[in-house]
């Protein structure tokens, strides 16, 4: 059986932690589709701490006797999924930063060139 | 959109003020027709400025991509202008332009898509510290035992490409593009690769920052990107 005290703890933390990825998305700092999986492990967190006797079946089907170290368990999975998750969202946005730089680097230079000839072609004009 | 002159030379540089200048010049004497196209990842010093002043296209990065980065950029750039040939050389001046013309002769017979530059094959005259020797053989070994072909310098960047494969690299994104990985996508995807014995010139500029540590990291690194890079699905050379 887990501590009453570990218990509040769990579900204070996981409530601030729900309320403070809610005013990050409230306030635009944080895109919802990237707070999905945070959304998700804190409302486990917080249904594992309220409903004991889920973590309970849990820990037994997985075979972990103390309920802390299951809810610790399901924790440390969760923000594995995560960073996995980011490592994915990390690995696209650099390809798309490589191909917006070198789209710039050549659109940079037709423009450079198109300036050029235009120019040239004034002054070819005015002489 | 097609221009006049079917051939560019590609010119990845960064920081290369003490040598560009002298690269484009031997590369007009021996290609005189060829467009020149420098791909500058950040230089802080005067290299694009000398190779604008000597007729090239710079192409500037707003920041650095890695050789690599660079060498895709002008595929982009050849692809989005209609070359049908591709020399690259590096702009450290140690390869000599006067051996372009050997592996360009091999590409226009249509004798393969791809003709590398090699320092090893025999031939060649490269004398090789004994960390790139150790790298160059074990890269060699990986590469050559995946795609079924000896290659003995996986990492020259010496290179004549034809439109097909421009058009590969242009259109089929990588992750860390590395010539490494392109010769086993390339192969992968049915390209024919030869490589062609080359004489190196010694580093005009810089001492290179290669050593036995440096090299096994660079190893370890590549054969695992190497594998990974294996298990994604790869276009095959109609594209």
């Amino acid at each position: 059986m887990m501590s009453l005290q570990i218990r509040l703890v769990v579900i204070f933390s996981s409530c601030i932690m729900l309320l403070i990825i809610f005013d990050l998305i409230r306030r635009q700092r944080l895109r919802a589709r990237y707070s999905l999986f945070w959304l998700f492990v804190g409302f486990i967190f917080l249904v594992f701490s309220i409903w004991s006797s889920l973590l309970n079946q849990v820990a037994t089907l997985i075979g972990v006797y103390s309920l802390s170290n299951t809810l610790f368990m399901v924790g440390f999975g969760g923000i594995v999924i995560i960073l996995l998750h980011f490592c994915v969202i990390i690995s696209t946005l650099s390809v798309e930063n490589k191909k917006l730089t070198q789209k710039l680097s050549i659109l940079s230079w037709r423009i450079e060139e198109l300036e050029r000839r235009r120019e040239m072609g004034l002054s070819n004009g005015e002489g | 959109m097609v221009d006049k002159h079917k051939i560019m030379v590609l010119i990845p540089t960064h920081n290369e003020e003490k040598t560009i200048g002298q690269v484009i010049k031997e590369v007009k004497e021996n290609l005189p027709l060829a467009d020149i196209v420098v791909v500058d990842g950040e230089s802080t010093d005067s290299t694009r400025e000398k190779a604008r002043s000597l007729g090239a296209v710079v192409l500037e990065l707003s920041h650095s991509l890695g050789i690599g980065g660079g060498v895709e950029t002008g595929f982009r750039f050849a692809d989005l202008r209609g070359y049908d040939t591709v020399v690259r050389v590096d702009g450290d001046g140690q390869h000599d332009p006067k051996e372009i013309g050997k592996l360009m002769e091999v590409v226009l017979n249509g004798g393969a898509d791809i003709a590398i530059g090699s320092r090893y094959v025999r031939g060649g005259d490269y004398k090789a510290s004994l960390a790139r020797m150790l790298n160059t053989k074990l890269f060699s070994l990986v590469v050559s035992g995946i795609i079924g072909q000896k290659i003995t310098d996986t990492t020259s960047g010496f290179q004549v490409v034809n439109r097909e494969v421009v058009r590969f690299f242009s259109r089929n994104y990588l992750f860390d593009y590395s010539e490494v990985e392109a010769l086993v996508l390339l192969k992968k995807a049915g390209f024919r690769i030869v490589e062609i014995p080359v004489s190196m010139k010694e580093r005009r500029q810089g001492q290179s920052s290669f050593n036995l540590i440096k090299g096994f990291f660079y190893v370890f690194t590549g054969v695992l990107s190497l594998s990974v890079g294996l298990l994604r699905r790869t276009p095959r050379r109609r594209v």
